[in-house]
Order: structure tokens, then sequence, then C-alpha cells
């Protein structure tokens, strides 16, 4: 089919043999690529009793029909595994240039089985792949270890690396790409399925140059060119101040978390940490994507004091600004990009490890951790050295409350016992991205439905509440956040909708502003692969992969019981200057979810859902 | 009316600006007039039919986020603010 090279590598790191196998084709056409043909493979290899640190617990990489072709913003990959971190289904994306580099060697995925004895990598040079003892690596860090691969294989060659941090099994430790200009498959631990299978690095040599099959080639240059110009246009401001512009407008809206979720705002704190402050301070220049217009990125530097940098490096995402300052009471800059550089360093998801950090500083607060499990480091809210340390011994396994730390809030959380599960904020184990519930409704039915636990891109609610519109799919304009009133209905469609765009594998913020909508998405799928389909067939991939996601959890024991915010979402109002938000309705919003999706009131999709989705080949994951 | 702006508007406009409107305007109409008087302001200042809030700023009155259509009112006292999106 056009839009892939029709290859997929199977790799066996137990005997270190690997199968190039042709998709099926009706796998491509009933989930597309991205997270949702690597959902479908990864629910035809488990077993409910594969633990995610077996070796029979696949890590696949896969990239979609876009990638490698004129889509703007289109050079993303996604990895797809069972997650350490949460123990069911765990996917996360990224961009930079490993998607783009690994379609011009001629692949649509990686299936990763099996584990190395010895440390090993992996080596792409155009269509072959080989192996390359790793003992060497062991303990190095991910810009090191980048950059000592590129010496000896290419220096125009792109990266997979764990850090320290993925190889002592963190269960939170992330994939980083592109060495100091990190970007990271962040999210659910796929790091750690990476070091329990003691695979130290993916590289993809420059050799690879093959054009990925378009159909319909003048018509996507057109239909390209055009939406480029809507790209500059609304999106100019965006990609100059970057993500972490979000911080203070956020702050004032009450969507910004502080003080572990429980102060409502910090306004002089945001004010000294948005992005504006970021690019004024430490920002040397902007950086982006491969093929990506937008540049949302940028590249930081910081000279001295106590939270030098080690050279030129990615500064910190909106995200990572939040969860290191806001979230943590920490209004210093310079300690946030620190922070930063030893997530992408050591490899760390800079969302749990902040969420992880802020649940042990109120445990700190309430007497439940005492000072000598703190090993003299000087710990809790505002105060930043202690808090750039923890991330460094996190990482490293240094000592017991950081060990402790590193097994996620949710663990942490039962360990430490005494009522702390209130202070751990997190859905079915993944700590929570930095958008508050309270604030956003749909995002509260998303974080508590989300496949992969809490996860504010499945749905991005709160820019469809806020600005963003939909109207080929039935959203014509912002809606209120707190109005329960076809709340259910909205994320349900966001949802297929979202589900869809990470199997084209394509950038979600081209959605910002309503730069890019539907129809752009729809009419390249069908330029790319010839497949001209309808915008119900379209969505209706969305939705079976968002099912059969649910199919593999519901596998892994997921039921009702686990669709729930925690406690503090659940109890807590937020009334700061200018707003005042209730806590979500979420149960009702549950059932109404549910029963738009022909779920049974246990959260499990019914036999005539599963019929209706052409799922019927995984009905066995609810048996 | 008088305008604060934060940076990077205050390049634009400097850190506040005061403006006498002798007919009420909406925040889409204020926003027009700025872009006509600086052209750079476009980027963030910029909208297009249907938007509910301009391309990468906030307008906010007080603690009341404003949308395009909303009226002001000549002694009013407002922020914009760069950027909305988050990651």
């Amino acid at each position: 089919m056009n839009g892939y090279h029709n290859r997929v590598a199977w790799i066996d790191l137990n005997r270190r043999k690997v199968d190039v196998k042709e998709p099926d084709i009706k796998d491509m056409e009933d989930f597309v690529g991205g997270s949702s043909l690597g959902a479908a493979y990864l629910a035809r290899l488990i077993r409910p009793e594969i633990h995610p640190f077996s070796p029979d617990n696949p890590l696949i990489f896969m990239v979609g029909p876009y990638t490698g072709t004129r889509v703007p913003a289109s050079s993303r990959h996604a990895v797809i595994s069972l997650s350490p971190l949460t123990g069911i289904y765990g996917e996360s994306n990224c961009g930079g240039s490993f998607g783009w580099q690994l379609k011009k060697s001629g692949f649509d995925g990686l299936v990763i089985t099996g584990a190395s004895e010895k440390l090993v990598s992996i080596v792409i040079d155009s269509g072959r792949i080989g192996f390359r003892n790793s003992d060497d690596l062991w303990g190095l860090d991910t810009f090191t270890v980048d950059a000592r691969l590129k010496e000896e294989i290419d220096p125009k060659a792109v990266t997979a690396v764990i850090g320290p941090a993925g190889e002592r099994l963190v269960k939170f430790a992330s994939i980083s790409h592109d060495g100091r200009h990190t970007r990271s498959i962040g999210r659910c631990g796929m790091g750690a399925v990476m070091g329990a299978k003691k695979l130290k690095a993916i590289v993809l040599t420059s050799k690879g140059d093959a054009a990925t099959p378009v159909a319909d080639v003048e018509g996507l240059k057109s239909s390209a060119r055009e939406a480029l110009k809507a790209i500059k246009e609304r999106l100019g401001a965006f990609g100059q101040i970057g993500t972490p512009g979000g911080v203070i407008n956020y702050d004032r809206l009450g969507n910004l978390p502080v003080n572990n979720w429980r102060t409502p705002q910090d306004t002089p704190l945001a004010e000294k940490t948005t992005g504006t402050t970021l690019k004024e301070t430490l920002v040397v220049r902007r950086s982006g994507c491969k093929r990506c217009p937008i540049r949302c990125g940028r590249l930081v530097e910081n000279r001295e004091g106590p939270f030098a940098l080690d050279g030129v490096m990615e500064g910190p995402e909106y995200e990572t600004v939040a969860s290191f300052g806001s979230l943590c009471l920490n209004d210093n800059i310079e300690a946030i990009a620190k922070a930063n550089e030893y997530c992408n360093r050591l490899g760390m998801d800079s969302l749990s490890t902040g969420g992880v950090i802020a649940f042990a500083m109120e445990c700190c607060e309430k007497g439940l951790i005492p000072r000598s499990d703190l090993d003299g480091v000087d710990f809790g809210f505002g105060k930043p050295e202690g808090m750039v340390e923890m991330v460094k011994r996190i990482a490293l396994r240094e000592g017991k409350l950081p060990t402790l730390l590193g097994e996620g809030a949710r663990e942490a959380s039962r360990v430490i016992g005494h009522n702390s599960e209130e202070y751990a904020m997190h859905v079915k184990g993944l700590e929570f991205p930095m958008h508050d519930p309270r604030f956003s409704w749909g995002q509260a039915l998303s974080f508590s439905t989300s496949n992969r636990g809490a996860c504010h891109l499945n749905s991005l609610a709160h820019l469809f509440e806020m600005a963003v519109s939909l109207p080929e799919y039935g959203h014509s304009g912002p809606t209120p956040g707190r109005e329960q009133e076809g709340k259910a209905q909205m994320v349900v469609r966001l949802q297929h909708f979202m589900a869809v765009l990470d199997s084209l594998s394509i950038c979600k913020f081209t959605l910002i502003n309503n730069a890019l909508s539907l129809s752009h998405f729809l009419q390249w799928y069908g330029q790319i692969t010839g497949r001209n389909i309808g915008l119900n067939e379209f969505m209706a991939i969305g939705e079976k992969a968002f099912t059969l996601k649910r199919m593999i959890n519901n596998q892994r024991g997921i039921t009702r019981k686990d669709d729930i915010l925690p406690p503090r979402m659940r109890t807590l109002r937020k009334r700061g200057i200018g707003f005042d938000l209730g806590v979500p309705p979420l149960l009702p919003m549950l059932s109404e979810y549910y029963d738009l999706r022909g779920w049974a009131e246990e959260g499990r999709p019914m036999d005539e859902t599963i019929s209706r989705l052409g799922l019927d080949e995984f009905r066995r994951l609810l048996d | 009316m008088k305008i604060k702006f934060l940076a990077p508007l205050n390049q634009i406009f400097g850190s506040a600006k005061e403006l006498d409107f002798v007919h009420p305007v909406s925040v889409a109409e204020l926003l027009r007039f700025l872009q006509d008087q600086a052209p750079a302001f476009t980027t963030y200042g910029g909208f297009g039919p249907g938007d509910k809030h301009p391309y990468g700023l906030l307008v906010w009155r007080q603690h009341h986020l404003m949308t395009l259509d909303e009226m002001l009112d000549p002694n009013d006292e407002l922020e914009m603010v760069p950027m909305a999106g988050g990651g």
C-alpha cells in the first residue's frame, strides 16, 4: 500500500535474529500505523501473565503513513509496550528525527522481542539491521552515548538511547533521541522496558534514503503548501515563545498545578517561570523537529551558578516547567532547566519525575518520611537545590527514598502508607500531566479513561473547550470547560480523533488556533495511500484502536474501578483570583461515556460493540 | 483605555499604552487597530473568522479572559499576555 514500505522488522534479542515481514494489508487499513497498529501487534503477542519486564513483552517502534512525506510536522514515531509503571497498555510518542529516519531506512516499524544477555545496541544501516555489543556503554548518559555512537558509526546518525535510569529499571525511564537536542519517549517507562531487554541504543545511519511511496504526489504537494501557510500564520507566536508560554495564562485560568495541586494559583511564580521569562534568560535559539515549520523547541544555556548546564541543550517544555516549577513551588527557572537536563541525560520522564517529587515533598511536609531517609538532602517545597539533587538520585537509584520514588507515585504511596495516596496524583499508576481536571471537565473524563493512565493528549479537551473547533466532527466551537452536558460525547469523539492522529503520526500542536483540521488529515490520508475513505470510516479507525487498547487493559484487570481520579480531584475545590472551580462530576459523566462507547457498566466493551468494530479476532483478551 | 503589554509584546508597543476611541469597540476591533499600527503585532494579535481568541495572546480585563466579540469600555484596563497553549 502507498504510504508504507510494507516492511516491519521483527527483531529477536534472544537469538539476535531479524525477520523482515510484510504487514497484513487489512491491519494497515484497520489500524493505519503508529500506536494503533502497534497496539494490534501487542495484543496478539501478550498474555495476561506477562510482566512488563519479561522478555516476552514486546517493545514496538512504529511510524505512520505521513512519516517521511511532505505533510508538515509529521516526523513522529510511537513506542508501544506493556508499561512497567502502570502494568497495563503503554504508549508514548515524540517528534525529533528518529521517526523520519526510521522510515527513510525503509521500515514501517520495529517489533523487538526477547532480551539480550549482555548490553547490546541495534544498528540499522539503510535496509540492513545488525547488532553492536555495548558493554562499553553501560552507565553512560544519553548525551555521551549519542555522541560516541555518532563518532563511531556515522556523524549524522540518529539514535534512541536509554540512560542510567533505564538500565536501573526506574519505572518511568524514558528513551532519549537526538542527543542533547533531546526528544523523549517519556511516558509509561518505555526506557525501563528497553533496559530490561538490555538494549542500550538503536542507531539509524544516515544512509537510509527510501522515499515513502505517495499515490498523489502533486495533490499532496499542493495541499501541504496550503497548510504551511496556515501554520505560519496561526502558529507563529506559538513557535516564537514555545510551549512554556502557557504557564502564565494557565495560572490565571486555574489550569496550572501549584503545590502538588493544592494551591489555586501563584502568579508571581508563574511570571518567573513562564516562556517569556525563559526566553529572556536562558534561551539561545529556537529548535524544532525534523521538517517541522512550527519550531516550538528552544535551546538553552546557563554557564554559571549552582544550576549551570553542561553546554547548550534542549530546554524545558511547558509540562517540564510546570512539573519542576509551580508543582514543586519552585520559582527558579535555572533549577527547572537543570532538572530537565538530568531527566534528558539520565533518561527519565520529566512529568512522572516531577509528580513523584511533589508527592514526596508533601509526604515530608506531613512527617511521613523520616529525615534520615533524605540522606542529607535539604528537600521540600520551594527548595530547588534539593529538588534537583533528588532528580539525579532517583535516576541513579541512590538511597532508600530515591529508589522507592523510582517505582512511581502509586507504589511509593502504597509503601509509605498513612493515607499518603491522598497526595499521589495519578490515574492507573501514571502521574498527572500539568493540566487541572477541575479546570477542564473534559480532561477529567479523559484522564480517567485514557488507556495509558492520566493523559492530556488522548483528547486535548482543554484546548477544544477553550478555542479549537472541529466542525466536521460535531464540535462547532469552544464549549464551557465546567459544563457536564455534552462532555462525554465530546471526549469520546476527541479520543477517536486523537487516536487517528496517533495512527498517522502527526504533531497535535498543528490543531492549536485551528491551524489544521480534520479535513486536512483526511485529505492527506487519501493522497498518500490512495485509499479514499469517508469521514466516518476515518474516525472508526480511532474508535477501533481506542477500544482495542481498552481490551488489552481489561485483560490486565482494568475495570470501572480504575477509571477514577485521585481523591484530591474529587474533594478539593479550587478557588483563585478570577476562578472558582468545583470538582468534576466524574461518575455521571463516566456512565454516559460508557453508554456512548457501548461498554458495560463494569467498563468492558460489550459483545455487540466488539463485533461492530470488527475486533472479534481480539475477543480472547476478555476471556 | 489603558493596555499593559507583557513581554515580548512590550518590544512592539512598550510596556503600556493609552488609547481613546470615539465609539465603543470590541476586542477584535481593538486588535485590528493595533495590527494597523504595528504589523509585527499580527503574529500575536491576528485572528481568523470564527476564532474566539487571537493566535498568540490572551486579552484579560481584571481577571476576566475576554473573547474577540466582547465589547470594551473606555475606562477599561487591559492586559495582553502572549500565548495560550501549553504542551
